[in-house]
């Protein structure tokens, strides 16, 4: 994860995002203890209260809980309330966009349509 | 007030100073004449009169003329007030012109009786006719005249770099080239001058000439003048960038 | 404890550096003093801690006035630019020194571990260390003082990219183990702004804004696309400057655009961007 200060995204939503990004990919495992915000804080170099704020949003998604006097710990069902928390946005943050783009190039659906298979198999045959 | 730190400071460093030049003192002061007397042919003539006294006296004003500046910029950078770095300064030259006047009247006497010279001989017994019978005789009397003549003279010091430090660069050469003159023109041309050679005279001979312990009186108050001077010119100085 | 500056106002020869400034540091908190050249930051900086005196007004800790008090005065602390450490003190004595003055409030171990980890020679007098490494120093003392209030003028100054990330590192550490007042004056605002909690700039000697980080981000944005498009958009708003590139330009403005933006780009602008419109002077804007 890497913080970037001049990204137009608050500096506590990519902490938020890269949070959310370490329990998706199992990093932070369900169950397990995430670093505190003072060693969050201090590997990137950003106010603790800043780091502090990133969290909150994922406490009140219910990804993360306090546990008083231990620390803060991944909820079960974190990574599978991500998932759909992303399969929800999917459409909106990348499908949409991708319309939108190919509106501006009056590109007909058909060819939209090709273009993502293509992707899809230089893709596969990337990952094989 | 918070003293101690500053104050101990100040004294380490300037008995530091104390420690390198009495060694040196001590060993011209008596090795010198030792030498003299046994080898014959060098003919020299060594006169120990005053001579830790005048030595000290130039050390105390060299000291109270550089130790204004280190102690104001420790106290600065360590959270210290201004009143205390110009206290604890004035405590540490206190503390050095004590060191020194006893240092003072033990070798004087003891320097003496080892070359042989007069007994215990100094200033004091040149300006007042005292002479002693004994080496270590007017050993209190001496002591605190010392202290005393140290402290005078560290204060003018103190005071004239107090002066030096607070005036704008350009000023600070026209001040010590003025205190020049004034030493060296002004003090002949008005000794020449027969009305204030009298009223000089007049206040020498009652202020230091007169007895020791009126010596003491005006030194001691001559020091607290310029304390409270040295205060006034300090309390609101920025400290210095240089 | 409250830090506050009570109408502040100095002057050197005939130009004002501070002028009726009024501020106050009241919770722990990093906070950002930012200011061009000669705009008085370290001057507010000298004044707070004692090495130079105000024309008129006053600093006070919880309602006291500062000046002349040691027990006020010792719960401050500046790492300034200037040195004033005596030259031929070795580093190790310095710390001794520093442990003297401040007593409890010096870790003396803190010291040792920073000035370890910044590869400083302790057996080295001040005098014979370069710009940067005597900033080093410098720091070190500053992070190992458990005071209220820690000030530091430039601390990176004359410091490699790997020696500002450590100090980074460390003050974050370092406030985060014992909360405190902790001002950073720096020309570096990228790099330091996601350390900073509260942003103070300052403005020919006068505080210019002052806001929390999140505010900040919201203060200012910017807009771009073709420049009539841009002028009518942006006009009725509170314009902080202009640029173009022939005929596309960039507005920067006072909060957000509140008409239409079709076909128009609008970002939120980041800290060093709003520093640099908010204190340019006519002549530069116009370049």
């Amino acid at each position: 994860m890497e913080i970037n200060n001049e990204s137009q995204i608050p500096i506590f939503m990519q902490v938020a995002d890269a949070l959310r990004d370490a329990i998706f990919t199992g990093a932070f495992g369900e169950d397990t203890q995430i670093p505190s915000t003072t060693e969050i804080s201090i590997a990137y170099r950003i106010n603790p209260a800043t780091v502090l704020k990133g969290m909150n949003l994922l406490v009140e998604e219910q990804l993360i809980a306090k546990r008083r006097g231990v620390g803060m710990f991944v909820s079960i069902g974190a990574r599978e309330r991500i998932k759909e928390m992303r399969y929800s946005e999917f459409s909106k943050n990348y499908i949409k966009p991708l319309v939108l783009e190919a509106r501006k190039l009056e590109l007909t659906d058909e060819q939209i349509a090709a273009l993502i298979k293509k992707e899809m198999k230089t893709d596969d045959t990337k990952s094989e | 007030m918070m003293l101690k730190a500053p104050f101990r400071k100040a004294a380490l460093n300037n008995l530091f100073a104390v420690a390198i030049f009495y060694s040196f003192i001590v060993l011209f002061m008596i090795v010198l004449p030792l030498l003299a007397k046994v080898i014959p042919s060098w003919n020299i003539h060594m006169n120990v009169n005053g001579g830790y006294e005048s030595f000290s006296m130039i050390f105390m004003f060299v000291l109270g003329l550089t130790c204004v500046k280190d102690n104001l910029k420790a106290c600065a950078v360590f959270g210290r007030s201004r009143n205390t770095a110009l206290i604890t300064g004035i405590m540490a030259l206190g503390t050095v012109a004590a060191v020194l006047a006893v240092l003072d009247s033990v070798f004087t006497p003891v320097t003496s009786i080892i070359t042989g010279g007069f007994s215990s001989s100094g200033l004091m017994n040149m300006i007042y006719n005292m002479i002693p019978e004994k080496p270590f005789s007017y050993f209190g009397t001496y002591l605190v005249w010392r202290l005393c003549l140290y402290c005078g003279i560290t204060m003018l010091g103190f005071l004239l770099s107090s002066i030096n430090y607070r005036l704008p660069k350009v000023w600070r050469l026209v001040f010590w080239i003025g205190f020049g003159l004034l030493l060296l023109v002004g003090i002949p041309l008005s000794v020449d001058n027969m009305a204030i050679a009298t009223v000089l005279a007049r206040f020498l001979d009652f202020a230091i000439a007169s007895s020791p312990w009126r010596f003491d009186v005006t030194m001691v108050v001559c020091s607290a003048i310029a304390a409270v001077l040295a205060w006034l010119i300090q309390r609101r100085a920025p400290v210095d960038r240089s | 404890m409250t830090l506050s500056l009570n109408k502040i106002t100095k002057t050197f020869g005939e130009v004002k550096a501070l002028n009726n400034v009024s501020l106050e540091f009241t919770e722990p908190m990093i906070y950002g003093l930012l200011g061009r050249n000669g705009a008085g930051k370290t001057t507010l900086l000298n004044i707070i801690n004692g090495r130079i005196f105000p024309d008129s007004g006053e600093v006070l800790m919880d309602g006291i006035p500062v000046a002349d008090r040691d027990e006020l005065l010792s719960k401050m602390h500046l790492m300034g630019e200037v040195n004033y450490y005596d030259d031929d003190l070795k580093l190790k004595d310095a710390i001794k020194t520093a442990d003297g003055f401040y007593g409890e409030a010096f870790i003396v171990a803190e010291a040792h571990r920073y000035a370890k980890l910044f590869e400083l020679d302790e057996t080295k007098k001040i005098g014979k260390l370069s710009t940067g490494y005597k900033s080093i120093f410098k720091c070190c003392i500053a992070l190992a003082l458990d005071v209220p209030f820690v000030f530091f003028d430039e601390p990176v100054l004359g410091l490699d990219a790997n020696h500002r990330d450590l100090f980074y590192k460390l003050l974050i550490e370092d406030y985060s183990r014992k909360p405190k007042v902790i001002v950073l004056s720096t020309h570096l605002i990228e790099e330091a702004s996601p350390i900073i909690e509260k942003f103070v700039i300052i403005k020919q000697g006068r505080i210019l804004l002052e806001k929390s980080a999140e505010s900040l981000a919201q203060y200012a944005s910017s807009v771009t696309g073709p420049k009539e498009k841009v002028e009518q958009a942006v006009s009725g708003c509170q314009i902080l400057g202009r640029s173009f590139i022939g005929a596309l330009e960039t507005a920067y403005i006072v909060g957000k655009l509140s008409g239409t933006c079709d076909g128009l780009t609008v970002q939120n602008i980041d800290a060093q961007r709003l520093f640099i419109e908010l204190t340019n002077t006519d002549k530069e804007a116009s370049l």
